[in-house]
């Protein structure tokens, strides 16, 4: 370990003083480590800190309680990456209060293509499904999703992302030795296989809802674009796009059916001036230039609908179920009216059909395609 | 001179003779009830007195004392001031004492001598066939009731003189009848809610087809305004009609709860019983300090409707698992202990949320991820068990809601029901049982066998999709329900594929 980590892990975790202010400080001093030799005088004259930061700054607990985090970095398998690191990503450090220090599971790299996915937690089967396609497709494209690995949508990227073989990032609102949401233990293993988990927080904080805005900042600042698949009229993932314009960064949006309550915040955003998304192409079409940027991976760009894959094998129900089904919902009584099948029959078609993996029952016995 | 009058006492739903022994005896004036009587049967005396004076006779002043025998069990409610009274009268010589030999007596007396009608008159008229007793004296309010029982006079009484006049052979007071068929013909034509009322939902329907026909408890989960409560009223109408034996038990329920309106002779329509999310746990199953039926009683052989299941206290749905199970609710006090039948269809429905618009797209729901995983989990467990049929109710669309094409009557649903009912009864004749709800793990070995199509649908079924081991069962009583409404004697796949598509809750619900 670098003999001036533990300075930094002390001056990064230092409480009550801002990013913005903390960066200033190392732009003044050079490294954390004269931060940490410097007295009062030293402090005050910088003309940054009020009497509080500098107070926090002198105070023996946070000198004490570095070594217990260090200790728990190891035990834990964290590496940290400082801003001086060769690793630290070059995209975040351009934005305006990039992290002192990553914690980092798994490897991440500085430059590296990468599209930030963000949305609801409480998705709907329209957004998981285009989320999960997108997502693959990205990856296949040799580009790195990253996202925040909440419920919802952000599950769906970082699975979309790894069921193609590709990388993905999740970006932690806590500590990176607890698992939020904890269901998500098993993608947490997979995502560090693949690509990294990476938070700002030290090990042992816990997830706090004041951390996720802050969090998103570091998701858009570490890609060069971010799409919006489901967002509330008032949700996170609106203000993730709004970092993300500050920061300089593409927003795609999905469009959704205007009635969904899901899709009022994208829709918005597509009003705004947002790029609508239709196709992982339209992303495709807009990053293609930059340098790094893959170009031998070819793809079959189709749209969602000529996706759907309708195997021969099928019967002539089964079949005429298949080519109605889309990503939008359906019940069963609509199934039944639009194609008149009688009931029972129609019970037996769609088990099988989801036996075999085409289609998928969703909360409140809707019926999507798979894809 | 001593008397002895006839009545009868109650317990549960079923009535047992009392003997209302009157003594007078020469001493200081006084007048005592024994016999283990409680408050309303001991005010009895005032309501006697005043009663025996104002019909014009004279009450004596001397040492009365009543004795309702069996002296060890409890006696209650108003039902023996007319036995009290009579028995005084016939003490005193006004009543000749034959009279009693064969007649049975209840009633409430008013101070002015007039009869007024009290509950349980049903199993009354029922303890008096059964003990061999040719007529029975009631209120006329309560005539019409006792008159379905074959082999016992019914003879109602306005008040005590008329009895008085009526016991002397001077007036001929003519025995009400009652025919079970006159009515059961009427019936037909009130009219009830009834299926084709509800346009759409075609999927629900056929739920309730499903649940009516097998005795399945259903759970229907959907948005407020999806017509959860309106489907759940219509039920009765697709229950097989009643036949005589039936619409006596539940007559005898309401009869001893006191809810038989007047003049009414029996229960004809299957009972709703649709409880509001506020009952206590002794409402729901029955007791009290005087132990009367709950509403899953009141429910029996009927539908038992508890709209917003998760919000009835924890405490209330615990208590509902026995009766649910085993048919009949049992009240245990210190010195008896009382049954209630309960077999009832449960019909339940609940949100998918607090506020229930979780599964809406339109409306936007404000609960946590977290408060939707919880609003459902509080059901999970023992209650969920007992209920095999699982359906999401969806919103309906204008455009289904102005569908011009009318539903498919009640009626045309009964006779499927009736056929599917009839298949059962035949195959379980032999086991004391009446429909594939009730079915053991045992029987359902028995009779749910599986081809090798349906099995190997079921076995594939259980891999892919998550179902859980508690299903198993539950799947296979319905799918034996669906087949039989189908009329195919063996399970086939579509029947399995059809009773998979009832397991809601069991597909992981949320994701």
């Amino acid at each position: 370990m670098n003999s001036k980590l533990r300075e930094w892990i002390w001056f990064a975790n230092l409480k009550g003083i801002i990013t913005r202010k903390k960066n200033e400080l190392l732009e003044l001093f050079g490294t954390p480590a004269l931060i940490y030799e410097a007295d009062a005088i030293a402090l005050a004259k910088t003309g940054i800190l009020n009497r509080e930061n500098i107070e926090a700054i002198l105070s023996a607990e946070p000198r004490k309680t570095v070594d217990e985090t260090m200790e728990k970095l190891v035990l834990n398998n964290i590496s940290v990456i400082t801003q001086e690191d060769e690793a630290y990503p070059e995209l975040l450090k351009n934005i305006a209060d990039p992290p002192v220090c990553l914690y980092v599971k798994g490897n991440i790299e500085r430059e590296e293509m990468s599209i930030g996915i963000v949305g609801s937690r409480r998705a709907s089967g329209y957004g998981i499904t285009t989320t999960k396609k997108i997502s693959s497709e990205l990856a296949e494209y040799g580009i790195c999703v990253i996202s925040g690995m909440a419920r919802g949508i952000d599950t769906a990227a970082h699975h979309g992302a790894l069921s193609s073989g590709g990388r993905t990032i999740a970006v932690f609102g806590c500590g990176l030795d607890i698992v939020y949401p904890p269901e998500n233990r098993r993608l947490m293993e997979r995502i560090i296989e693949n690509g990294a988990v990476v938070s700002e927080y030290p090990p042992g904080t816990i997830p706090a809802p004041h951390h996720f805005p802050v969090r998103n900042r570091i998701v858009s600042g570490m890609s060069i674009g971010i799409l919006v698949v489901e967002a509330g009229e008032k949700s996170g993932s609106l203000i993730t796009a709004q970092l993300a314009l500050e920061q300089g960064r593409d927003v795609y949006a999905l469009p959704g059916n205007v009635i969904s309550i899901n899709s009022r915040g994208t829709n918005k955003l597509i009003q705004d001036g947002a790029k609508l998304i239709t196709s992982v192409y339209d992303i495709i079409d807009e990053i293609r230039w930059y340098k790094n940027f893959r170009k031998n991976t070819v793809l079959d760009l189709n749209d969602f609908r000529n996706r759907k894959k309708i195997p021969d094998s099928l019967d002539i129900e089964e079949q005429s179920v298949m080519q109605m089904l889309s990503v939008e919902p359906l019940q069963i009584d609509e199934i039944h009216n639009r194609l008149s099948i009688e009931l029972q029959l129609l019970h037996r078609v769609l088990l099988s059909l989801e036996m075999k993996g085409l289609i998928r029952r969703e909360a409140g016995g809707k019926y999507i395609i798979q894809i | 001179m001593l008397s002895k009058v006839t009545s009868c006492g109650l317990s549960g739903i079923d009535g047992y003779i009392v003997s209302v022994e009157t003594d007078i005896s020469n001493g200081l004036p006084a007048f005592d009830i024994v016999g283990l009587a409680d408050i309303a049967v001991r005010e009895a005396k005032e309501r006697v007195r005043a009663a025996i004076r104002n019909s014009g006779f004279e009450f004596p002043s001397r040492r009365i004392t009543i004795n309702l025998a069996p002296a060890d069990l409890k006696k209650e409610g108003t039902s023996y001031d007319l036995p009290i009274a009579a028995g005084v009268l016939s003490a005193t010589g006004i009543i000749p004492l034959e009279f009693f030999n064969n007649s049975l007596l209840c009633g409430e007396l008013s101070l002015d001598g007039t009869l007024r009608p009290v509950y349980g008159v049903l199993p009354k008229t029922i303890a008096a066939r059964d003990n061999e007793i040719k007529s029975i004296v009631v209120p006329p309010e309560n005539a019409y009731e006792a008159a379905v029982v074959k082999g016992v006079r019914v003879i109602p009484v306005r008040n005590l003189s008329e009895l008085v006049l009526y016991a002397k052979g001077e007036v001929e007071i003519i025995p009400v009848e009652e025919e079970w068929d006159k009515h059961a013909a009427n019936g037909e034509n009130e009219k009830e809610p009834d299926f084709s009322d509800v346009r759409g939902q075609y999927h629900v329907k056929r739920a309730l087809e499903v649940a009516a026909a097998g005795g399945h408890n259903l759970l229907m989960i959907g948005s407020p305004g999806s017509g959860k409560t309106m489907l759940a009223r219509r039920m009765p109408s697709i229950l097989p009609d009643m036949t005589f034996d039936e619409a006596l038990e539940v007559t005898k329920i309401y009869s001893v709860a006191g809810l038989l309106p007047p003049e009414t002779s029996l229960v004809r329509k299957r009972p709703f019983r649709a409880p509001h999310h506020t009952i206590s746990s002794v409402g729901l199953v029955g007791g009290g300090r005087i132990p009367r039926p709950g509403e899953v009683s009141l429910a029996h052989l009927g539908v038992l409707f508890l709209d917003e299941l998760p919000e009835f206290s924890k405490n209330a749905l615990e208590v509902l698992r026995q009766p649910l199970e085993d048919g009949f609710a049992m009240i245990s006090r210190i010195n008896a202990s009382i049954t209630y039948p309960c077999r009832t269809t449960l019909v339940a429905a609940a949100n998918p949320c607090k506020c229930g618009n979780y599964l809406d797209e339109t409306r936007p729901c404000n609960c946590t991820q977290q408060e939707v995983r919880n609003y459902l989990g509080k059901l999970s467990g023992p209650l969920l068990d007992r209920i095999d049929i699982q359906v999401e109710v969806p919103s309906l669309k204008y455009n289904e809601l102005d569908e011009q094409e009318p539903s498919e009557p009640s009626s045309l649903i009964k006779k499927r029901v009736n056929a599917a009912r009839a298949i059962q009864q035949e195959r379980l004749k032999n086991n004391r049982i009446y429909c594939n709800s009730q079915m053991t793990p045992s029987m359902i070995r028995r009779f749910c066998r599986l081809d090798k199509e349906s099995s190997a649908l079921l076995k594939e079924a259980f891999s892919r999709l998550n179902l859980t081991a508690r299903s198993y069962n539950r799947i296979l009583k319905v799918a034996r329900t669906i087949a039989d409404l189908d009329g195919t004697p063996e399970i086939e796949a579509v029947h399995i594929a059809e009773a998979i598509q009832y397991r809601a809750l069991d597909r992981s619900f949320f994701e």
